[in-house]
């Protein structure tokens, strides 16, 4: 068993899905571990479409099971546990998608999706309350009121509004961990950061982590205590996200920092510094070895063998790369 | 450039958007209203707005793809092959196709899968293209693609592959090379990089800025993200709800925003390296089936006036090159 002091651990995850006639196997997300401590914060996993984020957020949420490793939620095991605890685990941690149109039922209004959602959630928690003032309250914590939303259906709101309203479906359980896949993709710009200050003050405010996927890592840098860059279904780097940013170690992250386009014209000449594009990808999938080493400026001998996870002292920061073997 | 810039194209006063058919009745809705610019030769001007704000349709109507329900209502897209200015309002299809798509103008759009052919290799699609164009024959068709092509920069294996054997940047990079293949004066790129992964981006409209450079044509960049725009364009028009409200080089917006809507974008913005608190919009675009009276987006301005609410603001030209259509600035 893993020590209670973690809220969740990840342990050498890997998930393989079959295709074609043939069953050809893929790993979607191989051996990936990672630690959240039992405190509030974000931690970002982010990563490109295709590098295993959502596939590992599937894992974390119980959707999907791993074919190797486990996952820990509170020192349990989140595949071993009786009828009874999966209820208690479903109700501590939740889910934030990145279509709220698809997240609820066109059909229903929303408040008597909200109020059986609530009833629900206190039965099993034997809380006696009131669920009207309770999803009230709850609204209010994402700048909505019950009034607001009392007779809606899911399509008589925005993108934004709906967005506030799946996340204070996910508060009604009154959990300790959300798990939020690219909840702010769909909406513009200038409507992202306010869901994103919501979340913020959700973890300052009542105390609940967050796990956020994303590829967005200007947001991600905006929200987040802690950050795991994703490459090809690996980890390639983690760790407290301000050292990543400020010296990211692993050559992935190096480049992929110094891609991000952004509203700061001093990053101009560095940013149109010619990169080179890979061609034909197909190669790279069968290779063996470091998955980034085609791409690699550093890439050596030893790089055509898995690196190991090599921790960097006590930084916090654990790299997936050779050249930082000791 | 010195002196006067070329001008290119001139959009006057441009009026467009869709019908929609509700029972029996139908509604227009404004999505382009009274846009007035102009594209300068050998430069990279941007396109940025939100959702629904009318970009996309505009960059169809520059195209001079419209097809009902989108219809032009009034004003003109001038354009100039060269030999004279064409209002490409007022050309039929069959001129467009013969004159002026690919030789003049010619379009990036968002998903290179639905612009290659499955069934054909990369070289194949260009041969093609040339023996139509040019009409010259089969091998002499063949000979000058895979001469173009390796001088674009795409290897031999790229040119006689599939497209699905392709990474999305390699493919975006063969769309790209295909729309300048007749050497067009003017490219218009409609989110050209949406959905690729953030370094392929950039190296594709690297590619874009380099092709741009060399030809000396003029690149216009539809992009809802003000990043892209910073990295790469020279001058850039903000839309909001259909209108024009700021025109002028990217640097000065991006530094010093003049209209509110600017403002409130640019400021919404995470930054690398900043936790600080920022703000973003309060409520949502209106609908542009029946848009606000007065300035369209006097709903959520902090800077609301009287005047805001009943009189649409005029474009007003303050420092020389910038344009904002609000009423602080007369």
């Amino acid at each position: 068993m893993g020590s209670i002091s973690n809220l969740l651990e990840v342990r050498g995850v890997t998930k393989v899905f079959r295709y074609g006639l043939l069953g050809f196997k893929f790993k979607a997300i191989e051996d990936i571990s990672m630690v959240l401590e039992e405190k509030p914060l974000i931690f970002t996993v982010a990563g490109e479409s295709g590098s295993g984020k959502s596939t590992l957020a599937k894992i974390i949420l119980d959707i999907y099971r791993p074919d190797k490793g486990t996952v820990l939620y509170r020192g349990r095991d989140i595949y071993r546990l009786s009828s009874k605890e999966r209820l208690w685990f479903r109700s501590e941690v939740q889910a934030v998608f990145q279509n709220p149109y698809s997240s609820f039922n066109p059909m229903r209004r929303l408040y008597s999706y909200l109020y059986e959602t609530s009833r629900n959630f206190m039965k099993l928690k034997n809380i006696d309350a009131d669920p009207e003032e309770e999803i009230d309250k709850t609204l209010r914590l994402v700048g909505l009121t019950l009034d607001e939303i009392r007779y809606k259906h899911p399509h008589e709101l925005s993108g934004g509004q709906l967005q506030r309203v799946s996340i204070a479906r996910a508060l009604l359980s009154r959990p300790k961990l959300i798990v939020a896949d690219e909840p702010v993709s769909m909406l513009d710009a200038s409507l992202r950061v306010n869901i994103l200050n919501i979340f913020r003050e959700i973890k300052e405010n009542l105390g609940i982590s967050f796990i956020y996927i994303t590829h967005d890592l200007s947001t991600a840098y905006y929200i987040s205590d802690y950050i795991a860059i994703m490459y090809r279904g690996w980890i390639v780097e983690q760790g407290p996200i301000e050292k990543v940013f400020k010296d990211p170690k692993h050559p992935y992250t190096q480049l992929l920092l110094e891609s991000i386009p952004e509203p700061d014209l001093s990053k101009k000449k560095e940013w149109l510094q010619p990169i080179k594009l890979g061609g034909i990808e197909e190669k790279e999938y069968i290779a063996e070895g470091c998955k980034y080493r085609f791409r690699c400026p550093f890439a050596f001998d030893k790089c055509r063998r898995t690196p190991p996870d090599i921790k960097l002292g006590d930084s916090g920061i654990v790299v997936k790369c050779w050249l930082y073997e000791k | 450039m010195s002196g006067y810039p070329e001008t290119v194209m001139e959009v006057d006063r441009l009026r467009g958007g869709y019908i929609q058919q509700r029972g029996d009745t139908q509604v227009y809705v404004d999505a382009v209203s009274s846009v007035s610019f102009r594209v300068y030769r050998d430069e990279v001007l941007g396109i940025a707005g939100e959702s629904g704000c009318g970009k996309s349709t505009l960059v169809k109507i520059l195209y001079g793809l419209v097809k009902y329900p989108l219809i032009v209502r009034e004003g003109s897209v001038f354009i100039d092959g060269g030999d004279g200015k064409i209002d490409l309002t007022k050309v039929d299809d069959d001129y467009k196709k013969r004159h002026v798509w690919w030789r003049i103008i010619s379009y990036i759009p968002q998903n290179s899968m639905s612009v290659l052919n499955p069934l054909q290799k990369i070289k194949d699609h260009f041969a093609e293209n040339l023996r139509i164009h040019m009409g010259i024959d089969k091998a002499q068709a063949y000979r000058r693609a895979v001469d173009y092509l390796l001088d674009m920069g795409l290897q031999e294996d790229v040119i006689d592959a599939y497209p699905h054997q392709l990474s999305g940047g390699m493919r975006q990079r063969v769309v790209i090379a295909l729309a300048l293949l007749m050497k067009p004066r003017v490219v218009l790129a409609d989110e050209p990089t949406t959905g690729l992964d953030v370094i392929v981006q950039r190296g594709v409209l690297q590619n874009l800025l380099e092709n741009q450079k060399r030809f000396k044509s003029s690149l216009v960049l539809v992009s809802h993200d003000i990043g892209i725009h910073a990295m790469v364009t020279n001058r850039l028009i903000i839309m909001y709800a259909g209108k024009l409200v700021e025109i002028g080089n990217t640097n000065d917006i991006i530094s010093d925003p003049k209209h509110p809507y600017t403002e409130a974008l640019i400021e919404s913005l995470p930054k690398l390296g900043d936790k600080s608190l920022r703000k973003g919009l309060g409520g949502q675009p209106p609908d542009l089936r029946s848009p606000p009276k007065g300035c369209r987006f006097h709903p959520r301005c902090p800077f609301v006036m009287d005047i805001c609410r009943s009189r649409e603001p005029p474009p007003i030209e303050i420092n020389g090159n910038r344009v904002v259509s609000c009423w602080l600035y007369k």
